[in-house]
C-alpha cells in the first residue's frame, strides 16, 4: 500500500520536473529577452492604470460557504459507500435525511440569490 | 497545406475591421484573441491619430518572432477588389515562414524600451518603503478601494479597454470599472448622444454575415465562425453563391443545436429585448435578404436603435461575460460613435 | 478477483509517461478533426495527424513574453502543479486485468483530490501574470469549478456503492455483467460535465475564454502556452480514462484483450469531448453555477437514489 502512494508521489515528482524544466529554459534562459514595452499587459494597447492584483469582490463567496458544507458531508459520504450494501435499507435512509437537511440549505440559498450576483 | 495555420491578431480601424474578420474563412490563417499568440499583427483600416500609441504598444506584445502585414498596402497592389482577402491570406503566410525561418529580421520594438512605472523602493519623504505599504510599491498603483453593495469596501480595478480588442469592435474604446467581475461603470469614449447601432439600417448582407462570424467567434463557436465567414465571402461575390441560402439554414439550424439560445437568454435585457432576440433578429435579417430578390442588401429589422450612453446604461451592473455578449449582441457601428466624438 | 501486482516506482512512471504523452497527441489530433469537420473544412487527415507536433515546434521556438510583475514562482507552477495533478490521476485508473500503476484501495479520493487541487493550479495560471483579463477569468472559473466538483464526487459515490469499495478496480470489476453507464443512467453525462468543466472546454470554457481576449492565457506564448495545453489535455486524457473505467466497464469486453477495450473506451469518450469542446457554445458562469446547485445537483442525489436501490 505504501509503494502505491510511493509509486504516486514518483509520477507526479516526474510530471512536476519536466513541465519546470520546460518552462525554466524558456523563463531564464530565453534567448529573447522581453522589451519593457512588451511586459505591458493585454488590454488593447493602453496601459493598465493599476495592478491587476486587488481585494477582489469574490460575489460567490457564500457558494463556497456552501460548497464547504457539502464537502464535509462528502467525507462521511465516502465511507458509507464502502459499507452501503452490508447496511441495507437502513444506510440509505439516514443518507437521505442527511442529505434532505443539506437540500434544505441549497433552497434556502437559492432563495438568498446566493448563486446569482448581478 | 504541410503547414500550421499562421496565428494573426487584427488591429483594424473602425472602418476595415468587419473586412478583416473575412481571413476567418482561410485555412491558412487562424484569427487570434490575443496578440500574445500571434505570429502575426494584421493592421488594417485607417488608424487615427490618438489611436497609434495604442498600435504601437499592441504591437509590441506580440512574441518575437513577429512580422507587421498592413491590408490597405496590399488592397492598392491588387486588382479586384474581391481578391484582397485572398492576397493578404498569402502575404500573411509569406512574411511568417520568412519570419520564422529567420528570427533576426522580426520587427523590432516600437515604443521606448525603458519602464513607464519603476519600482521606486523609499522616497525623499521617506515614503514607499518594502513591501505594498504607500509610495509606488512595484511599479503601478495598486486599486483604490470604493464602495460596494451591502456596506462593503472593496477595491475597483479601472481599466480602458483599448481600440484594438479581439473581442470587442476595432475602434471602440471602452472605461471600465470593475468590482470583482460586475461593472460598475462603463463609458464609451465618445459623444453620449450618437446612435450606435446598424440594427435598423440596410446593410450589405456580407457585412451582417461577418458581423455573425465574430459574434459566433466570441461566443467559443469557432468552427462555426468559420462557416460563417464563408458564406460572408461568397456572397460577396467570391466563390460559388448559388446555393447561399439553403447554405445559411443548414448553418442557422446547426446553432439550434450549440446550446446559444440558452446561453443568449435574458442577458442583457432592455425594454424586454435580450441578446437572444437581438441575433435573432439579425439572423432573420440575413435570411430575409438571402431568401429575397436581392442577395447584397439586407432590409431594415433587428434591433431600435440606441445611443452609447443607453448602452452604458444597458450593461452597467452586468458581469463582464455578459457585457461583452450584450455589446457584440448589438451590431455596432464603430464609425458613427468616433466621428461623433469630433463633431459634439 | 484479479492479482494485481504493485508496479515499481519506475516502471510507473514509465507506464504513466507512456499513456499521457500518447493521449494527449491523441487528444489533440480528435481536437483538430474536430475543429475541421465544424468548420467545413477538409479533414485532410495526414495534416491533422502531424498537427501537434508542428505546432509543439512552432510554440517552442516562440518567446515566453513575461509582463511587468508577475508572480514567476506560480507561472511555472500552474502548468507544472495542472500537468502533475493529471499524472497523479492516472495512477489510479486500472488500464487493464492486471496493471493499476498504484493500486490504492482509495482510487475515488485521490482522483478527487487530485480534481480539487487542479482548481488550486487553474486559479494559479489566472493570478500569476497580474493581468485584467486573466485575473477576471480565473475567479470566475473558481465559482464553476466549485460547482461541478460535487457533482463529480456524487456520481463517483454513486459508483461505488454496488462495488463496495473505494478502489477504482474494484467499481471495474463490479461492472462485470452490466456497465454503469446503463445500470446509472444520469451518472455518465454528469460525468462529462464535470469532464467538460476541468478541462475548460465547450460550454464551460470560462477560462481560456474568447470573450476576455484569451482568459487566463491571454499572457502566454511560447513554451509557456505549450505547457499549459499539454496539461489540459493531460486532463482529459485522465477524465476520459476515469470515465471509460467507471461508467462503460473498464476492460471489459468480448474477444480483444483488455487493455486494449480500455484504450478503445478511452479514446470514445476523449472523441466526445473534443467534439463537445467545439460544438458546444459557452455559457456564462452565472448561469452554470444557477444550474449546477438548482439542477443538476438533484440530478446527482437521485443518481444517488437510483444506484442505493439498485445495490440493494
Amino acid at each position: 500500500m505504501m509503494s502505491a502512494f510511493a509509486a504516486v508521489l514518483a509520477v507526479i515528482a516526474v510530471a512536476l520536473t519536466v513541465q519546470v524544466t520546460a518552462l525554466a529554459r524558456s523563463e531564464w534562459a530565453d534567448p529573447f529577452v522581453s522589451a519593457a514595452p512588451q511586459r505591458v499587459p493585454v488590454l488593447g494597447g493602453h496601459e493598465p492604470a493599476t495592478h491587476a492584483w486587488s481585494r477582489f469582490h469574490v460575489r460567490y463567496y457564500p457558494m463556497t460557504l456552501v460548497f464547504v458544507a457539502f464537502e464535509m458531508e462528502m467525507m462521511f459520504m465516502y465511507p458509507w459507500a464502502v459499507v452501503f450494501v452490508e447496511e441495507g435499507a437502513k444506510a440509505l435512509v439516514e443518507m437521505g435525511m442527511f442529505l434532505t437537511i443539506l437540500g434544505v440549505g441549497i433552497v434556502y440559498a437559492y432563495k438568498e440569490r446566493v448563486f446569482s450576483w448581478q | 497545406m504541410a503547414v500550421t495555420p499562421i496565428e494573426v491578431f487584427v488591429a483594424a480601424g473602425a472602418d476595415r475591421w468587419h473586412e478583416a474578420q473575412a481571413l476567418r474563412a482561410h485555412e491558412l490563417v487562424r484569427l487570434v484573441p490575443t496578440p500574445r499568440h500571434a505570429t502575426v499583427l494584421l493592421v488594417a483600416g485607417t488608424i487615427l491619430e490618438s489611436e497609434r500609441a495604442a498600435l504601437d504598444r499592441v504591437h509590441d506584445q506580440l512574441p518575437h518572432p513577429r512580422e507587421v502585414v498592413t491590408w490597405d498596402e496590399i488592397a492598392a497592389a491588387v486588382d479586384m477588389a474581391d481578391d484582397v482577402v485572398d492576397a493578404v491570406a498569402f502575404e500573411i503566410v509569406g512574411r511568417a515562414d520568412a519570419v520564422v525561418a529567420d528570427p533576426t529580421t522580426s520587427s523590432p520594438t516600437r515604443l521606448p524600451d525603458e519602464e513607464t512605472h519603476e519600482w521606486r523602493d523609499v522616497g525623499p519623504f521617506g515614503q514607499g518603503g518594502e513591501g505594498m505599504m504607500g509610495g509606488t510599491p512595484y511599479g503601478r498603483a495598486m486599486a483604490m478601494t470604493a464602495d460596494d453593495r451591502d456596506g462593503l469596501r472593496l477595491d475597483r480595478l479601472q481599466l480602458r479597454l483599448g481600440p484594438f480588442l479581439g473581442q470587442l469592435p476595432g475602434g471602440l474604446v471602452a472605461d471600465v470599472a470593475l468590482q470583482g467581475e460586475v461593472i460598475q461603470s462603463i463609458e464609451f469614449a465618445c459623444a453620449g448622444s450618437a446612435p450606435v447601432v446598424t440594427g435598423d439600417r440596410s446593410v450589405p448582407v456580407a457585412r451582417r454575415l461577418l458581423w455573425l462570424s465574430h459574434a459566433l467567434h466570441v461566443q467559443g463557436l469557432d468552427a462555426f465562425a468559420v462557416r460563417a465567414a464563408r458564406l460572408a465571402r461568397r456572397s460577396s461575390g467570391v466563390g460559388d453563391d448559388s446555393r447561399l441560402a439553403s447554405d445559411f439554414s443548414s448553418l442557422r439550424r446547426r446553432l439550434r443545436w450549440t446550446g446559444l439560445r440558452s446561453a443568449l437568454r435574458d442577458v442583457g435585457d432592455r425594454d424586454g429585448v435580450d441578446t437572444w432576440a437581438r441575433w435573432s433578429a439579425h439572423l432573420d435579417a440575413i435570411s430575409a435578404s438571402l431568401d429575397g430578390a436581392d442577395p447584397r442588401l439586407s432590409p431594415a429589422g433587428g434591433s431600435m436603435p440606441i445611443t452609447a450612453a443607453e448602452l452604458a446604461e444597458t450593461i452597467t451592473g452586468l458581469t463582464l461575460t455578459d457585457a461583452v455578449s450584450t455589446i457584440i449582441g448589438f451590431d455596432i457601428d464603430v464609425p458613427a460613435m468616433t466621428t461623433a466624438a469630433v463633431e459634439p | 478477483m484479479n492479482e494485481v501486482e504493485q508496479l515499481s516506482a519506475p516502471l510507473a512512471i514509465v507506464v504513466v509517461s507512456v499513456v499521457l504523452v500518447v493521449g494527449v497527441y491523441v487528444s489533440s489530433v480528435v481536437g483538430v478533426v474536430a475543429f475541421r469537420s465544424a468548420a467545413g473544412q477538409p479533414l485532410r487527415p495526414a495534416s491533422a495527424a502531424l498537427f501537434p507536433a508542428r505546432e509543439a515546434r512552432r510554440l517552442s521556438r516562440q518567446q515566453s513574453v513575461r509582463t511587468e510583475r508577475p508572480d514567476m514562482i506560480l507561472r511555472v507552477l500552474a502548468p507544472a502543479g495542472f500537468l502533475g495533478l493529471a499524472a497523479a490521476a492516472v495512477t489510479v485508473i486500472p488500464l487493464s486485468p492486471g496493471i493499476v500503476v498504484a493500486d490504492v484501495g482509495t482510487g475515488i479520493v485521490l482522483f478527487g483530490a487530485a480534481e480539487a487541487l487542479a482548481i488550486v493550479a487553474i486559479f494559479f495560471h489566472g493570478w500569476s501574470p497580474n493581468s485584467p483579463f486573466a485575473l477576471v477569468a480565473g475567479y470566475r472559473f473558481v465559482a464553476v469549478a466549485l460547482s461541478y466538483e460535487l457533482l463529480s464526487m456524487f456520481v463517483l459515490i454513486g459508483a461505488a456503492i454496488p462495488a463496495e469499495s473505494l478502489s477504482i478496480g474494484a467499481i471495474v470489476e463490479s461492472q462485470a455483467d452490466l456497465w454503469n453507464v446503463i445500470r446509472q443512467p444520469l451518472g455518465f453525462p454528469l460525468f462529462v460535465i464535470v469532464s467538460l468543466g476541468v478541462t475548460f472546454s465547450g460550454p464551460l470554457d470560462l477560462l481560456d475564454s474568447n470573450d476576455l481576449a484569451g482568459g487566463g492565457s491571454v499572457e502566454d506564448s511560447g513554451i509557456q502556452r505549450l505547457a499549459w495545453q499539454i496539461a489540459r489535455h493531460a486532463m482529459r486524457i485522465a477524465f476520459a480514462a476515469c470515465a471509460a473505467a467507471v461508467f462503460l466497464g473498464g476492460w471489459h469486453g468480448p474477444l480483444l484483450p483488455g487493455g486494449l477495450w480500455m484504450a478503445l473506451k478511452t479514446f470514445a469518450v476523449i472523441a466526445l469531448l473534443g467534439f463537445l469542446d467545439v460544438f458546444v457554445a459557452r455559457i456564462s458562469a452565472e448561469r452554470f453555477v444557477r444550474l449546477a446547485w438548482g439542477v443538476l445537483l438533484p440530478l446527482a442525489f437521485l443518481d444517488l437514489l437510483i444506484a442505493g436501490v439498485g445495490a440493494l
